[in-house]
């Protein structure tokens, strides 16, 4: 009857499938799995205790015997075909834990997805939606920075263990907080994994130009600080900046067609991206670009030919070897037909990252999750991962790459042109500034 | 010694003189009348009198101070009112919120965000009187739009009425009425604005009724005043007869 | 400056002219005859844009493309125009602009569905691939080609209304209406032509765009920003207007993207502002606001309902006991948030309808104030204070500042100019929100701790919460229901019938419209406020035009002009899409057909159900004095019986 428990039960249904519909049409009682598990909600801070006793009582189907975990992917709004990448990776992860490796605790693995909508606003009212009505027991997900932060102090606030996806050094920097864990990258370890190499092999002369908003300024100021980093001479030609969503470049890219730069560092991300380098190909712009996304494969469908022969860090990629990668490699492409992602890269280690902490601490509850977090090494695909213990952040190898011409698909493909040691892209952890607050 | 007096007041459209050097001299006594062909710029003088235009040079003295190119609500404020050809009515309010929001003009609290409007008494009593005079008593709840043309003219001179003016111009009153109907309508104007003691001001088609009621006449062709006198001597000008032949058919179809 | 610089400024500037005339002529062109706000024009370029990519990917020639996808397209404007806006062209412009965001919503969404949501690559023509040498530098022929292009459309399109019959009828129809008729020509045939020729330059200017921006679902976004400001610039209703107003604004944004990139976000909007300030008709605007092109007026007339009425006595006190009643039942915290914020979408609806459905000025710009109230509360919250009660005062305050300044630059602007710069002082804001990250936080946003009312009660408390959000939406109704019976109130109605009498009895109209956008401002802030006290964070999301089209979506969901009427519609709105964003991936779909049925249907919105049932019982009996009191008693009767 009341709005929030037919709200709960349409979201459990749409996470059955189709044929639950009829269930609920049938008029399944919120009696059925009532009985909540302590254990779940354990973790809660005092203050909101109230609250997850009444999720419990209220979630309407049972959560004995089941590990419930909320995935964030922007399937709508500005990051939508990001999310929906996302999307496959959370599901093809959630099979590879209940198949794979036994669930977690012997529990199933329950996944309940959300929409974020790109909107930080939006993303914080439905990671409350997996909360409260949910009643979850981790977050995972969402892209651009924003949201991840808001995500993040909202997960704090109610005491639940989230995994961030996106790259702001803050998440794990000085807005750390206990329950935000980081497998993705920070900017920071991408703009170290990068600037040396390109210093090395593209010159020294570098024009960076960026979409003014959180993620272009994160990505001048950590390269800056990698230039610094490198001890390399280099020279900052110019520092340009468009709005985010701009359309045109062509003033931006006949200066630096003028200029004597060696390379551009292209500061931004989908449909910009694409924008600029196609428009950088009809310029015929005689300067490298290097970036740190046109390793994502959605930018590099949408930039089709553009994108070949750009320098970019690599996040992933599929024909790397290792066994673990072979494994998410075989899932996904039976599941998809297509090639993993870096978005499916990070739902899947996040959520094999929790399930051994969760199996390590021998129960859900957050605290004993985070302890056993913190430290935990392991095999993830693309190579081994240690989560540092006074950060949260994963540490692991970097790589260079390149794009190259369309091979085993229509879109153009990349090739590692080399690999960084996870020591090196590493900021220490004084350097990070993050002072972890209690739990 | 005149209430209102233009002194060389010109408009111009672009290309179009539409009032072209107009030189008014209008008494406090008695109906002045301006008559003239389709065209001829007496809605625009009307307009230029009461603000709604700028002249694009010229005076208007309004007992005796400068009155050209103020808004239209200071010239109101001044004592000077109107009506428009087609009547200007709040359509979708009733009879009486219409003539609640024109009388409300005066009140002192017209302005006040807090006292509820139906607590205003003058003015409510004014609205009632009004009601009455302009004979729509029973009409009180239906909304403007829903009236007869008949009685929404009636409304519209209600509403001109309300600001209680010294001066009042009437833009056509009786357009669009029947015979018989427009002299009713001219017979309740004129018991209006001599109860009050008003001075009026009338644009007029109906050449019948403007020499009937009418004090003086001022003819208006192409911008210009081409004469000026009493209905008599109207009707004898020459000039007058000349400008109205070749539009006569013009102006009857309104 | 080297000539290499200047020949790359010229030649730069010059695209982007064309581009801009391009994208904004279809716009003018509809706005220009029939007096349509096209709010679908973004997506009906988008629309363009991927047809053409459709058709090249299928036949691989351009040339079929840019004929067959902008004809497809216009023939869908055609069947839309015919289904929706022929029927309302008497209507206000208001449920025009309606109609088209509904469009707008539909489309979007069927996008999404054929070609998903990720960018496309649209390669360039083979033929206009690559660079050539103009003079000093090397440009690329592609847009050498949109120059020329552009050009010749833009002559086409004007020669099509300067010397054709069909020119002649149209612009004769846009002057005056009745006389067109009456020269037995059924002018409203051609505003279905003239929409459809909208919708074809529209997807025209999509195709010819697709390969050098980017093909993706936010694109028609930018395209409508564009069309706006340009046309805006301009002057509304004038076809050249556009052309001097889109070269212009190529080359400012041109030479401002080459020398103070940090400002080109800005651009458009400052020089929008700087136009409608100093000649608020635009550059070559001819146009005459036509008389009821700008009014809204209502069929029948419905009155806010007191706070003493027992309909509205009996949903309070559900209201007041809905958290009581279900404690430690099956209300969830999340459900009870979730009406909480159905009530701040009350009192932001219930801050439109002052301005919009109370004086006839159409808003398009309220997420600036909601934005501001939201910002307000966050930064005290950050800098200074947790305290509920100084942020509120300060997102009031602030909110109402800036309303009463938007209300004074645009007082003099009516009908739809006024549309036009609260969307673009809505916009200012944004780009400002977005830019100036060291205040704001930029896109980011800003996260906050928990606010407290008078340093005891925790509003991260869904309880307490509840409860503070219901009673500032009962105290905001109160407040504006008490400002609407005022003298001012009637005066406010006077203006929304018509100003010019309204003036010609000796009111001040731009001052009562000042006031009327300070108190709607403020109580847009209240509204804001509680969302950032709720979310504990704000974004420059919500100062984004989306939200103004919602809200003005909720306003007349609700119906128009009736307070409480929005507050329902606001409430439905965010229940609406909360509940769909569960049910369907393509909610924003449904959402645009709500929208659609509303104002083609249900003008007066949700309430006016409420009323129609009513007559029908009232036919049995006119007095409604017998039939069930809950329905039939009117407000005078319902109010003596108070007494």
């Amino acid at each position: 009857m009341s709005d929030s428990d037919w709200l709960s039960r349409r979201t459990v249904l749409k996470q059955a499938g189709v044929g639950a519909g009829l269930v609920g049409l049938a008029g399944c009682s919120s009696s059925g799995g009532d009985g909540g598990d302590e254990g779940d909600s354990g973790g809660e801070d005092t203050e909101t205790e109230a609250s997850m006793d009444e999720t419990t009582t209220t979630s309407s189907s049972g959560s004995d015997d089941e590990v419930r975990v909320g995935f964030l992917h922007p399937t709508s709004g500005p990051f939508a075909a990001l999310g929906e990448a996302q999307q496959r990776g959370s599901e093809v992860a959630t099979a590879h834990v209940n198949e794979d490796l036994g669930g977690i605790l012997g529990n199933n693995v329950r996944r309940f997805v959300e929409d974020t909508e790109g909107d930080p606003s939006t993303g914080r009212e439905m990671a409350r939606r997996h909360v409260e009505t949910n009643d979850v027991d981790v977050l995972i997900g969402g892209v651009s920075g924003a949201v991840n932060l808001s995500v993040a102090d909202y997960a704090y606030d109610v005491g639940v263990p989230y995994f961030a996806y996106g790259g702001p050094e803050e998440i794990t920097g000085e807005e750390c907080l206990p329950t935000t864990f980081r497998y993705q990258y920070s900017d920071a370890q991408i703009a170290r994994s990068g600037a040396e190499w390109a210093l090395e092999n593209l010159g020294s002369r570098v024009w960076i130009h960026i979409a003014d908003y959180a993620f272009g300024q994160s990505i001048a100021r950590t390269w800056k600080d990698a230039f610094e980093a490198s001890g390399l001479d280099y020279t900052i030609v110019n520092e340009t900046q468009t709005p985010l969503g701009t359309s045109d470049y062509s003033a931006v890219i006949s200066q630096i067609q003028s200029s004597d730069a060696d390379w551009v560092l292209q500061g931004f991300s989908g449909s910009d991206a694409v924008n600029f380098l196609s428009q950088a190909e009809q310029f015929e712009l005689g300067q490298d670009i290097m970036s740190t996304t046109n390793t994502y494969l959605p930018l590099r469908q949408g930039a089709g030919s553009s994108a070949v022969g750009t320098y970019t860090t690599i996040r992933y990629e599929p024909t790397y070897e290792s066994e673990a990668n072979q494994m998410l490699v075989d899932r996904y492409t039976s599941t998809f037909d297509e090639p993993p992602t870096d978005f499916a890269l990070v739902m899947w280690s996040s959520l094999r990252l929790y399930a051994q902490a969760a199996e390590s601490a021998g129960s859900l509850e957050t605290s004993a999750v985070v302890s056993a977090m913190e430290g935990l090494e392991s095999d993830e695909p693309m190579g081994s991962t240690t989560m540092r213990e006074c950060d949260h952040q994963a540490v692991r190898d970097g790589f260079v790459g390149r794009i190259t011409e369309p091979d085993q698909y229509d879109w153009p493909g990349q090739e590692i042109v080399a690999t960084r040691t996870a020591d090196d892209i590493t900021r220490t952890c004084e350097e990070t500034g993050c002072d972890l607050p209690s739990l | 010694m005149s209430m209102l007096e233009t002194t060389n007041l010109h408009k111009r459209f672009g290309e179009l003189q539409a009032v072209d050097d107009v030189n008014l001299s209008i008494d406090r006594e008695g109906i002045h009348s301006i008559i003239g062909p389709n065209g001829a710029g007496k809605s625009t003088l009307f307009h230029l009198l009461t603000g709604y235009l700028n002249p694009t040079g010229g005076e208007i003295r309004y007992k005796d101070e400068d009155i050209a190119g103020l808004p239209p609500r200071k010239i109101v404020q001044k004592g000077i009112s109107r009506s428009f050809q087609i009547a200007d009515l709040f359509e979708g309010l009733t009879v009486k919120e219409n003539l609640q929001i024109a009388t409300q003009a005066l009140d002192e609290k017209r302005n006040s965000l807090w006292v509820d409007s139906e607590s205003l008494t003058t003015t409510l009593e004014k609205t009632e009187q009004l009601l009455e005079d302009i004979e729509l008593v029973d009409l009180a709840d239906v909304r403007a739009d829903a009236l007869s043309h008949g009685d929404q003219r009636k409304l519209e001179i209600g509403l001109a009425l309300a600001v209680e003016p010294d001066l009042i111009l009437l833009d056509e009153p009786t357009a669009g009425m029947g015979k018989q109907e427009s002299v009713q309508m001219v017979r309740l104007i004129r018991r209006l604005v001599d109860e009050r003691d008003i001075k009026l001001i009338l644009i007029e088609h109906d050449i019948g009724i403007v020499m009937r009621i009418s004090d003086r006449i001022s003819v208006l062709n192409r911008g210009q005043i081409i004469a000026e006198g009493s209905p008599e001597e109207i009707q004898q000008n020459e000039r007058v007869q000349e400008a109205y032949i070749g539009t006569k058919r013009g102006e009857a179809s309104e | 400056m080297s000539t290499n610089q200047l020949a790359f400024l010229i030649l730069n500037g010059l695209a982007l002219s064309m581009l801009y005339i391009l994208i904004a002529s279809g716009f003018a062109v509809i706005f220009g005859i029939t007096d349509v706000l096209n709010f679908a024009h973004g997506v009906f370029y988008m629309l363009g844009a991927y047809l053409a990519f459709t058709v090249v990917d299928a036949t691989g020639s351009f040339a079929i493309a840019l004929i067959l996808g902008p004809l497809v397209v216009a023939g869908l404007g055609i069947g839309i125009e015919r289904l929706t806006l022929h029927y309302i062209y008497d209507r206000s412009p208001l449920y025009h602009v309606l109609i088209t965001f509904g469009v707008l919503l539909i489309v979007t969404d069927v996008v999404e569905f054929v070609w998903g949501t990720g960018t496309k690559f649209f390669p360039t023509p083979d033929l206009l691939g690559g660079a050539v040498s103009i003079g000093p530098v090397i440009y690329p022929r592609y847009r050498l080609f949109t120059i020329a292009a552009g050009a010749c459309i833009a002559f086409l399109t004007w020669a099509l209304f300067r010397y054709s019959d069909f020119g002649l009828i149209v612009r004769g129809g846009a002057q005056d209406k009745q006389t067109v008729r009456l020269m037995g020509v059924n002018i409203s045939r051609y505003y279905t032509l003239i929409f459809g020729l909208g919708t074809f330059l529209a997807a025209i200017a999509g195709a010819l765009a697709a390969p050098f921006l980017s093909v993706n679902p936010a694109m028609g976004d930018d395209a409508l920003i564009i069309a706006f400001v340009v046309v805006a610039i301009g002057g509304l209703g004038s076809f050249g207007g556009s052309i001097v107003a889109g070269v212009i604004v190529g080359f400012i944004q041109t030479i401002t993207n080459t020398f103070a990139s940090e400002i080109s976000g800005f651009v458009l909007y400052l020089l929008l502002f700087g136009v409608l300030i100093l000649k608020p008709e635009g550059i070559l605007g001819a146009y005459e606001i036509r008389e009821q092109a700008a009014k809204l007026s209502y069929d029948r007339t419905i009155d806010p309902l007191n706070l003493t009425d027992r309909r509205v006595l009996v949903v309070l006190g559900l209201l007041l006991l809905i958290p009581l009643a279900f404690e430690g039942f099956s209300l969830s915290q999340y459900g009870m948030g979730l009406i909480a914020l159905m009530f701040v979408w009350g009192i932001l609806a219930l801050s439109l309808d002052t301005v919009t459905g109370y004086t006839g000025l159409i808003s398009f710009g309220h997420a600036a104030f909601y934005g501001i109230g939201s910002y307000a509360v966050a930064l005290l919250t950050v800098h200074f204070t947790s305290s509920f009660v100084l942020g509120l005062a300060a997102a009031v305050t602030v909110a109402a500042v800036v309303a009463w300044l938007v209300g004074a630059v645009s007082a003099r602007l009516s009908g739809l100019y006024f549309a036009v710069v609260t969307f673009a002082v809505g916009q200012m804001l944004y780009q400002l929100a977005l830019s100036w990250s060291g205040f704001t936080g930029g896109s980011n946003g800003l996260a906050i701790d928990n606010v407290t009312l008078l340093g005891a009660l925790d509003l991260s408390n869904t309880f307490v919460f509840y409860y503070l959000a219901l009673s500032l939406l009962v105290l905001c109704y109160y407040l504006v229901k008490r400002i609407m019976d005022s003298p001012f109130g009637l005066q406010l109605k006077a203006i929304r019938e018509s100003e010019r009498r309204a003036k010609f009895l000796g009111y001040d109209t731009n001052k009562a419209k000042r006031r009327v956008f300070a108190i709607s401002g403020a109580v847009g802030g209240v509204a804001g406020a509680l969302f950032t006290t709720r979310q504990t964070f704000t974004s420059p999301d919500t100062l984004y035009w989306i939200v103004s089209g919602d809200a003005l979506f909720a306003v007349i969901l609700g119906g128009v002009g009736t307070l409480y009427g929005p507050i329902i519609g606001g409430a439905v709105l965010l229940g609406l899409d909360q509940a769909l964003t569960i049910y369907f991936d393509y909610w924003r779909l449904i959402l645009g057909a709500v929208l659609i049925f509303i104002v083609l249907f249900a003008p007066r919105g949700l309430v006016s159900f409420y009323y129609i049932f009513e007559d029908r019982l009232g036919d049995d009996d006119p007095a409604g004095g017998t039939a069930n009191p809950e329905t039939v008693a009117p407000r005078d009767e319902e109010e003596a019986v108070q007494e």
